[in-house]
Parts: C-alpha cells; sequence; structure tokens
C-alpha cells in the first residue's frame, strides 16, 4: 500500500442517529450505499479525489427496512434492486418492476440499492424517472443546526431545474415510498446500456390510467443518463387533452411537441438518442391506440409492457 | 486499514487501501492474476468470485465490504465437487467456456445450480454480465438444466 | 516449464506505461513531477541498447523518442512501489505535443502484389455489362480491457521474463536488443493465455524489454501490467467485372487496399495471405488482383488471426452476392450457375475440387431456409416500411488455408528436431505446441507411428536456451501447417529406429513440406447469417446463424465445435452486432475422411462469417451501411442523415 495514498476511514453507523453524528463530524465525507456506481467509474481506484472519510450506509438498519400496506409500499434506502423483486414483485407496479429487470444481471441488482441509483453524481439512472412517473416519494434526512431532520418530498421536487436529482447538503434519501399505482397503463423502456454507452442510450417511463378513450392522471418522463430526468407537466396535459386512438396527423403534432420541451430542455441528444426518443413514444402511443380499439366497453383496459 | 477476511479457506489479515476492490486484491495480494480480471468500469464481468457464496463481480466489491466475509476464488472452487458436477454438465452438453471466461461463467453457473434457476431468461440475464462472446444463449440454459439434474443426482444419491 | 520465482511483492517495482492520445505529432514537452529514488521513469533514451522491436526483418520502435507514430503508441514506462502511486503519479505527468512541421516519412512498405491470367477486355465495344463492388472494413484497435502482467527479475547471471507470448523467441531477441543481455542468459517462463488474435505477439515483447531495463536499473523485479491490444487494418476491396448475356463473369479485376497502421509487420506475407482469398472460385477468362500496402498515424496491425485471407475471402463472398444480385437470382443459385467442378490453379491455391464445398452450401441453404427468406428480403423497398424493422440475410462459403505461405516457410526456416531416444522414448524440441490439450492430441498422433500404445513416452522438452524457434503461435500454425512436418518426420523417424542406432536425431521444417503453391487448401465451408434491424433501437441484432463446415480428419469434433463456435460469436461481437436472447448457431461438421492436412479452423469460420454478415447488413440496410464494423448510431446516420 502507497504512504502516500491516506487509506479512507470508513464509518460504519448502526443507525440514523449516528450518521448524524459522523456527519456532523465529519462534513465532507462520502456516502456509500451499494456502490455499483463509484465503483465502475473508471479511475475510481486509486483516487485521491476519495474522500479520506467513507459513511458505509449498508449497516444502518432502518435503511433496510421494508413496509407495505393496502395502498403503498415503503423501501429503505438500503434495500437492493434484487431484495425490491423478491418482496413485491407481484403486487408493485410493473413500471418499476421493468426497469429493475432491464438491469439484468443479479450480479448487479443484488448490490444497487434503491436509494444509490437516485442519488449518482452527474449522472442519472433510469431510477427517478420511474419513480417520478408512479408519483413516488422520497424521505429526506438533512443536517440543520446540528440536528438530523426529515422531510417527504415527491421525486419532481427533487429535481433540479437540469433534471438532476438535488438533495440538501449532507442529505440522504432514507426512504421512497411507492403506492401501489392502480394505473393500467405502464410503459417502460431502456434503449442502450446506460452505464457503457450513456451518449446514446435512453429510458422512457410512461404511466397513466387510461378510461375509455382518454388518459387520466398522465405521466411521462424520459431520461438521458448523462443529461438527467425530462420532464414537464405540460407534456402530461398534452397527453391528458388526447382522445385515443390517434390519427397519424396527431401523433406527429404530439411528437414534435415532445421534442420542442425535450430539445429546450436538453438541446445536445445525440441523433440517436432523438430516433430511439422517437421511436418509444411511436410504440407508447401504439400500444395506447391498441388498448383504446381493443378494449370490451365493460372491461377496462389492461396493462400493456 | 487492517481487513480480516477468509480467502479460499485461509483466513487471513490483510493490510489494505479501505476502498480497493477485491479484483485488485485477488490480482496484486493474493496474485489471482490469470483468473481475475479488473476492467476499470467497463464491465467485462470476468472477475467474478462467490463472496458468502453468491456470485459477485469482484471490481464492485471495495476492501471494507469483506471484513468478516468469506471470498471463494475460482482457484480454490475448481478443486470442489461442485465444480466437477459443472464439468459434467459441460462434458453433457459438449461445449466449454473459452479459457478467459471460464472462471466467471463456471462460478456464474453455480449460483444458478445451486439456487435450482431453471427460467431461461434469468438464466440468460444472470449470464449477460459476462460480455466474453464464446458461448451462445441456447447453449448457457443447457449447461444449467443439466447441471441442476447433475447435482440433484448426487444429492440424493449422497442422503 | 520452470516456476517463477517467488518473491515479495514489496521487493518489485510495478510499472505502467503512457500511452500517446494522437499519432503523427512531435513531443514538444514532457513534464515529470518531482519523483523520489523509489520511482524510476524510463523514455525512449533510457533504454541501454536498441530502442527497437524486430519482427521479420522489419522495425518499430519500443518508446517513442521525438515523434509519436501513432495513437496509443508508448511515450514512457513508470515504475514505482506499488500500482497505486504508479496510478497516481502517472496522472501527474503531461505530455504536450505539437503537429509534425514536416510529413514523416512514410514506412517503407513492399510494391503491390500483382497476380494475373488471361488477356483483360476493356469492354470497348459494350459487348459485356460491367459491374462495380466496394467492400470496407474500417480499423477495430481497441483493448479487449483484459489485464496482464509482464515480469522481470534477475538470478545470478541470468534474466528471467514471465509473459504470456505467442512468439517467446521475440521476447528473448528483443530483450537481447534492448539490454544486451545475451540471449543464452535469457529465461522465458511463459503464462497460459488466450490470444483470440495477435495480442500476445509483439506487445509482450516490448514490454519485456522494458521491464528487463527496470530491473537492470533498479536490481529488483520489475512488473508491468497493461491491457491486452489488437488491431485489425483497414481494409478497402474495389472490383470490377465484365458478365456476358448470361450474367455470368469474364473479366474481373480487384484491388485490395490495406491501411497496415504506422509500422507494417510482414506486409509481404500480408499480400500473398490476401491475394489467396482474393481470387475468386468461378472461372475467368481473364483476372487481374492486385493487394497494395499503405501506412497511416495508426495503430500497427499484424495478423489479427487472419493476415488478409479471412478479409479477402470476405470480400470475394460479397462481390458474388452483388453479382446474383444483379442476375435477379439468389446467390446460392447464381453460384451453381457460375462455378465449375474444380477451381482453377492458381500460384497461391490449387485448383480443388468445389464439391464439398457446394455441398456445405446446400445445407445451410437448406436449414436456413436462405432462397425463400433472400427473396423475401428483397422485397423491402422502403426504410423500415410498416413492419418497423428490416432483415437482411448473407451467405459466404469458402475453402480454409492455414499457415505461413511456402514462400515465407521457405525463407524463415523455422524448424523442430524429433530424437528416439535410447530408452526408446520420443522427444520432440520445438518451440510451439505449448498448449496441454494440442500436445495431447500429438502426443496421441506420434506415438501411433513410432511406439504404438505408448503416447506417455513422447515428450515435448521444457522450454530453455536450447529449444528450437518453431516460430510465431498464430494462424494456427500449430494444428496446420505445422502438422504436416510433425507427420511427415514422425513417419520417417518411424523408419529411422529400425535401421539406426539409438538415439535418432531428425531435424525438420518446411523445406520438403510444401507445394507448388502458395497455400494448400484444406476444409471447406459455408455460412448463412440473418440480421435484424430495429427502427427504434436502430441496433443491428444477429438473428440466427446456420454454419456448415467439412474437414478432412477431425482429431476432436467437440473442440472443433467449440472452436467454430467461438470464432463465429466473437467476429459477430468484434464488428458491432448485438447478439438477442434467442440467438441460436446451428453447425454442422462433415468428415470426409481423407488424410489431408488440417486447416485453420478460426481463419474460415471468421471469414465466412465476415463474409455472410456483410452479405446480411448490406440487404437489411439496402446498400446505405456497406461497412463493418458498425455502431448503431452509425446506422441511425446512415438512415436518418443526422451525424453526431
Amino acid at each position: 500500500m502507497y504512504e502516500g495514498l491516506s487509506s479512507p476511514n470508513i464509518h460504519t453507523p448502526k443507525s440514523l442517529g449516528e450518521y448524524a453524528s459522523i456527519i456532523l463530524h465529519y462534513p465532507t465525507s462520502s456516502l456509500w450505499a451499494g456502490g455499483t456506481f463509484i465503483m465502475t467509474r473508471p479511475d475510481s481506484y486509486p483516487s485521491r479525489m476519495m474522500n479520506a472519510e467513507i459513511v458505509y450506509l449498508g449497516d444502518v438498519e432502518e435503511l433496510h427496512r421494508f413496509q407495505r400496506n393496502d395502498r403503498f409500499a415503503e423501501f429503505g434506502a438500503m434495500v437492493t434492486l434484487d431484495g425490491i423483486l423478491n418482496t413485491g414483485k407481484a403486487v408493485l407496479p410493473r413500471v418499476l418492476i421493468d426497469n429493475i429487470l432491464t438491469i439484468g444481471s443479479r450480479l448487479i441488482t443484488r448490490r444497487a440499492t434503491i436509494g444509490g441509483t437516485i442519488c449518482t453524481k452527474n449522472f442519472t439512472t433510469s431510477f427517478p424517472g420511474t419513480l417520478l412517473v408512479l408519483d413516488a416519494t422520497a424521505e429526506v434526512k438533512f443536517i440543520k443546526k446540528k440536528r438530523l431532520h426529515s422531510r417527504w418530498m415527491q421525486i419532481t421536487r427533487l429535481l433540479d431545474r437540469n433534471g438532476r436529482i438535488q438533495l440538501p447538503p449532507q442529505g440522504i434519501i432514507s426512504r421512497v415510498r411507492i403506492a401501489f399505482s392502480e394505473k393500467n397503463c405502464q410503459y417502460f423502456r431502456e434503449i442502450g446500456s446506460f452505464m457503457l454507452d450513456p451518449e446514446n442510450s435512453v429510458a422512457v417511463a410512461f404511466a397513466a390510467t387510461l378510461d375509455q378513450d382518454i388518459l387520466i392522471n398522465p405521466k411521462i418522463a424520459f431520461t438521458y443518463p448523462s443529461h438527467g430526468v425530462c420532464y414537464s407537466r405540460d407534456i402530461d396535459s398534452i397527453f391528458s387533452s388526447l382522445r385515443f386512438p390517434l390519427d397519424d396527423s396527431e401523433i406527429h403534432t404530439l411528437e414534435s411537441m415532445i421534442f420542442t420541451f425535450i430539445e429546450s430542455s436538453f438541446p445536445n441528444i445525440s441523433p440517436l438518442q432523438r430516433t430511439r426518443t422517437s421511436g418509444i413514444v411511436h410504440q407508447i402511443i401504439d400500444s395506447l391506440n391498441e388498448m383504446t380499439l381493443t378494449a370490451s366497453p365493460d372491461v377496462p383496459a389492461g396493462y400493456s409492457r | 486499514m487492517k481487513i480480516d477476511c477468509t480467502i479460499d479457506g485461509k483466513t487471513l489479515t490483510l493490510s489494505l487501501n479501505s476502498d480497493k476492490p477485491l479484483s485488485l486484491i485477488l490480482r496484486e495480494n493474493m496474485g489471482d492474476d490469470s483468473q481475475v480480471n479488473h476492467c476499470n468500469g467497463s464491465m467485462c464481468g470476468l472477475c467474478t468470485v462467490l463472496v458468502d457464496g453468491k456470485a459477485m463481480l469482484a471490481c464492485m466489491v471495495p476492501a471494507f465490504e469483506i471484513r468478516g466475509r468469506t471470498v471463494t476464488t475460482f482457484d480454490s472452487f475448481r478443486k470442489t465437487r461442485n465444480m466437477k458436477d459443472i464439468e459434467k454438465a459441460y462434458e453433457s452438453v459438449g461445449r466449454f467456456p473459452c479459457t478467459e471466461c471460464y472462471a466467471s461463467r463456471s462460478l456464474i453457473f453455480e449460483s444458478l445450480i445451486d439456487e435450482g434457476v431453471t427460467d431461461p431468461e434469468t438464466i440468460l440475464k444472470e449470464l449477460s454480465i459476462v460480455r466474453c462472446p464464446c458461448m451462445d444463449p441456447e447453449d448457457e440454459i443447457m449447461i444449467v438444466h443439466r447441471g441442476i439434474e447433475i447435482r440433484r443426482k448426487r444429492n440424493v444419491r449422497r442422503s | 516449464m520452470a516456476d517463477r520465482k517467488n518473491f515479495s511483492r514489496y521487493n518489485m517495482k510495478c510499472g505502467i506505461l503512457l500511452h500517446a492520445k494522437e499519432g503523427s505529432v512531435r513531443i514538444s514537452d514532457l513534464k515529470l513531477p518531482e519523483l523520489d529514488s523509489r520511482y524510476l521513469v524510463l523514455t525512449g533514451s533510457d533504454l541501454p541498447g536498441n530502442n527497437s522491436i524486430n519482427f521479420f526483418g522489419r522495425s518499430m520502435p519500443l518508446i517513442a523518442k521525438e515523434t509519436i507514430s501513432y495513437p496509443d503508441q508508448i511515450v514512457l514506462a513508470l515504475f514505482a512501489p506499488d500500482y497505486e502511486s504508479a496510478a497516481l503519479t502517472m496522472r501527474e505527468i503531461s505530455l504536450t505535443t505539437e503537429p509534425l512541421k514536416e510529413t514523416p516519412e512514410p514506412a517503407t512498405l513492399p510494391d503491390s502484389l500483382e497476380y494475373s491470367w488471361g488477356e483483360m477486355d476493356d469492354n470497348a465495344e459494350g459487348r459485356f455489362k460491367e459491374v462495380t463492388t466496394e467492400f470496407n472494413l474500417t480499423r477495430i484497435a481497441r483493448p479487449n480491457r483484459k489485464l496482464y502482467t509482464v515480469t522481470a527479475w534477475l538470478e545470478g547471471s541470468n534474466m528471467h521474463i514471465e509473459a504470456p507470448s505467442q512468439w517467446v523467441e521475440l521476447i528473448r531477441d528483443t530483450v537481447e536488443r534492448a539490454t544486451g543481455y545475451p540471449k543464452r542468459n535469457i529465461i522465458v517462463h511463459l503464462l497460459s493465455y488466450t490470444a483470440k488474435h495477435d495480442e500476445f505477439l509483439i506487445e509482450p515483447a516490448i514490454l519485456a524489454a522494458i521491464a528487463a531495463t527496470a530491473t537492470i536499473r533498479t536490481g529488483l523485479p520489475s512488473e508491468i501490467r497493461e491491457e491486452c491490444f489488437f488491431s485489425r487494418p483497414t481494409v478497402s476491396v474495389k472490383r470490377r467485372v465484365l458478365l456476358d448475356e448470361d450474367m455470368k463473369p469474364q473479366f474481373e479485376s480487384a484491388e485490395m487496399s490495406v491501411d497496415q497502421g504506422a509500422f507494417a509487420f510482414l506486409p509481404e506475407e500480408y499480400q500473398r495471405q490476401a491475394m489467396t482469398g482474393l481470387i475468386p472460385p468461378y472461372p475467368l477468362k481473364g483476372f487481374r488482383g492486385s493487394v497494395k500496402i499503405i501506412s497511416s498515424p495508426s495503430q500497427p496491425a499484424a495478423f489479427c488471426g487472419s493476415l488478409g485471407y479471412s478479409e479477402a475471402l470476405a470480400s470475394t463472398e460479397y462481390h458474388i452476392s452483388r453479382l446474383a444480385e444483379n442476375a435477379g437470382m439468389t446467390p446460392s443459385l447464381y453460384r451453381q450457375m457460375i462455378e465449375k467442378e474444380k477451381r482453377k490453379f492458381t500460384d497461391y491455391i490449387p485448383g480443388f475440387d468445389l464439391t464439398s464445398q457446394k455441398k456445405c452450401m446446400d445445407k445451410v441453404a437448406l436449414s436456413s431456409s436462405f432462397d425463400r427468406k433472400w427473396s423475401a428480403n428483397t422485397f423491402q423497398k422502403e426504410d423500415f416500411g410498416l413492419l418497423g424493422y428490416l432483415k437482411g440475410i448473407g451467405i459466404a462459403s469458402g475453402a480454409g488455408i492455414a499457415g505461413f505461405s511456402t514462400t515465407l516457410s521457405k525463407e524463415t526456416g523455422f524448424s523442430a528436431m524429433m530424437t528416439f531416444t535410447q530408452k526408446h522414448n520420443v522427444t520432440i524440441n520445438t518451440s510451439a505446441l505449448t498448449h496441454r490439450s494440442t500436445m495431447k492430441i500429438w502426443k496421441k498422433r506420434i506415438s501411433e507411428r513410432i511406439i504404438p500404445d505408448r503416447s506417455e513416452g513422447v515428450m515435448f522438452l521444457d522450454p530453455s536456451p536450447d529449444t528450437i524457434d518453431t516460430g510465431p503461435d498464430v494462424l494456427s500454425r500449430i494444428v496446420a501447417s505445422f502438422t504436416l512436418q510433425l507427420e511427415s518426420a514422425a513417419k520417417r523417424l518411424s523408419v529411422l529406429k529400425d535401421t539406426e542406432k539409438p538415439p535418432v536425431y531428425l531435424q525438420f521444417d518446411a523445406e520438403n513440406t510444401y507445394y507448388p503453391c502458395e497455400f494448400e487448401n484444406s476444409g471447406s465451408g459455408a455460412v448463412v447469417c440473418e440480421v435484424m434491424i430495429d427502427k427504434t433501437t436502430m441496433v443491428p441484432r444477429v438473428k440466427g446463424i446456420w454454419a456448415s463446415f467439412a474437414f478432412p480428419t477431425v482429431m476432436d469434433r467437440i473442440s472443433l465445435e467449440n472452436s467454430i463456435r467461438r470464432t463465429i460469436m466473437m467476429t459477430l461481437q468484434e464488428n458491432g452486432m448485438s447478439i438477442p436472447l434467442s440467438f441460436r448457431i446451428h453447425v454442422d461438421i462433415t468428415e470426409e475422411g481423407t488424410d489431408d492436412t488440417i486447416s485453420s479452423v478460426q481463419q474460415l469460420a471468421r471469414g465466412l462469417t465476415l463474409g455472410a454478415l456483410y452479405n446480411a447488413l448490406h440487404q437489411a440496410a439496402g446498400g446505405k451501411a456497406d461497412k463493418l464494423p458498425i455502431s448503431d448510431a452509425e446506422i441511425n446516420e446512415a438512415f436518418t442523415g443526422e451525424e453526431k
């Protein structure tokens, strides 16, 4: 071991109280959840940038809790994606399950945590967008006046102007609450590898209730890993004003509205991301059109993947 | 930082940088540079080890996380009876991973066989982490299914 | 094989390399941080001997001195007490470069290799239909992110090197030239390796020379860690063919241009191998072929698994499919129309029977429903249409060759020695055959000839300074052309052992083994590849591969099939193809039972997969994206016209 490179001190708080006192002592320490993102950055080791203090959250018991009632499920931030699949595959919204399944190997999902996937630095995973369309809320713990405070916030409120998740200084997400969605149209698609080809990959999450031929409370989020989450209530409103099925010209108009918004938020998305976003939008509309046309009058339109 | 752990059956106290990836620990400190790769974040999947019996990518496990845990690399796993089952499965299907990914694939096969996973999609997703293109998907599914059969027969004989 | 010395890592220098970011530039400044005595920096001028690696008469600097010829060239080696400090210190080293004021002197390259027969018709009277085709492969140059190490240490008067290597003699030669250490005192301990291409041919020798220098300078064992690297050259083949009214080719010219990068290794052999693949299998009244090697400030490309035969074969197969398209026929039917029973005898490949090749093609065409799918796909007129995807199917067939050309084998004179000992055992002194599985097969084959039922009596001598250099372990030499030599030597020794008193020595080389052509054909095959491009993802996916091969002898069917499958998968992935979970490879292998030579499976399977893939991609993208490797972004650009 190189003497010039000081080995970071590892703090392993057992409770959030302990976490708070460590953070108060070492305000610039780095937080470590599953490590799947940190460890896969090129040149992550050795690094002088890595803080001398690392707070490992894996031993905080509160962060591993999972609760559910008939309305929602609540996950501690350190619950792994595999843990979520194991505990709630049957009851959780499909859009979330599909998002986790897209990650692929359990060698990753066994380590990646729900809190960690939301709080990556300068990189956005597909999870904030998915949680956003599910109206999920997160409990944010932060230090104020040397005390640990907590506040439940909607994921939309955590997004800054640039589409990145922004937490208060020294703040962490401790719990994520996901309502058992009654939305019958849920769609998730990720194209390209977020980790290996962030400049060309895109994820779109969509959730809404299709009632007869209109969408109730639709939400759509576009995620570009190196840019952020692109979400707008205006796009949601346009969706809710539509009557399905849409014809070609309506699809074209909707698509151009969506792109006007995306490009105003992220002017530098690559042509391939554009093509892929457009393809996914078309798939969502095709699926909504199909559901509208095939739904029997008595049976509400069902889930579509 | 001093770290107590068990690697390949040996109880060790290692003096390491606390955030050093396990893949580099195994290569540099344990001298296992033929079976464990360190791809610097390109997710090659060629550094699989068993940590407390579960397959993990060693490049994602920092030193401080192996405190008190048991790490099994392919070097010791190859001598076990479980590996013999996997070898039998390879022979029976007539397909072998290439020498580059033999260790990683075998360890992932082991974790799938141990869990008894038969769903083709789950098998392929689990193995998709190994990006070496030497095996086609159908063979991978067949090897896991055959491995489960062989393991079951062995367990029945033993009991 | 001698064991690695067991020294403590605390007493070792750990080295990493600084690579250049761009080529064709001059080093204007190299700023180093202040370093204490625990560190050692080696630049091009710090090597005590010759700063160059010599490969078949051509050389390249080990470390760039004043000018950087290509991106990724080694600029400096930094040795530190551990890899952490080496990596951190390396980040503080700054390299400033400036463009070269004068154009660098191009590497000395051989003249274009020309081969022809018949008088070419210039089609002045317009009697023939003229078709031109172009086949392009762009450079593949990327590390496969696999780490390996090369270690050097001193023990008495010996310099020990531990490295993976496809040519041990090159390591010893390079270390001797760089350090002045006599070759006899350089002992190489071979690490096991899997070389998909030529990753461990040249670079380990360079690293060994640098590590040995560090060891001499510090007196401590030195290790260098590096990601293995290979590079496939940029290849372009332009063909012009004149067809008669029946759409049968009559006259053809083929010009192949190969960019071997900043330094050319073995360009003459590349030309011979490429020409062999370039000559079409159908009869022609006149043919003109040329293979030109050019240089550019890019990574030197050496063998890359095929030394040009695979690429040239793929280009020929692509060309035939385009001719079929012009004739309005499926490629399999068109080939039946234009190909005869036997190929024309040329200086490069004999006039062999095409029956087994045709059988292979019929098999794959039938099992993949090639003709039906090809015809259906030709109806894809508009981009993507209503279905939201485009499909393409391609076919390729050809014969296998292996090893070096007759010319090179005779020039180099690599040899080996077989001895019938006093104890009635057989020993073989060769630097080749280091792979355990191949050795096992050979022990069995040799014992059958000389000492039946006693394969344990056949021994391959451990590497030592007295080991005879049998040449590089590339192009399947050890299972192909070397096979002939071993077989023939075993036959001769089985006679000699009864007439002479043991020990009986027999040194053998390529001298008496080869035929009038540059290469012997052996084995043939055909591959069908089906590709699909999805409108939403723009990802080129391979739906399936159907392959059929026929070989004279099959030593180990399972290993052979595994090898074919791996080569196919690797070729697809290298060329940017995505492999879906439903992907399947159907392989059929026929053993013809003749006592012919054994060919290189990799070269053949690689060339055929490349050709079939190129054809399939051409059909799927309607000719808009005719190049390999191809990325999803490039396919998107081809269809939308939007550049990144």
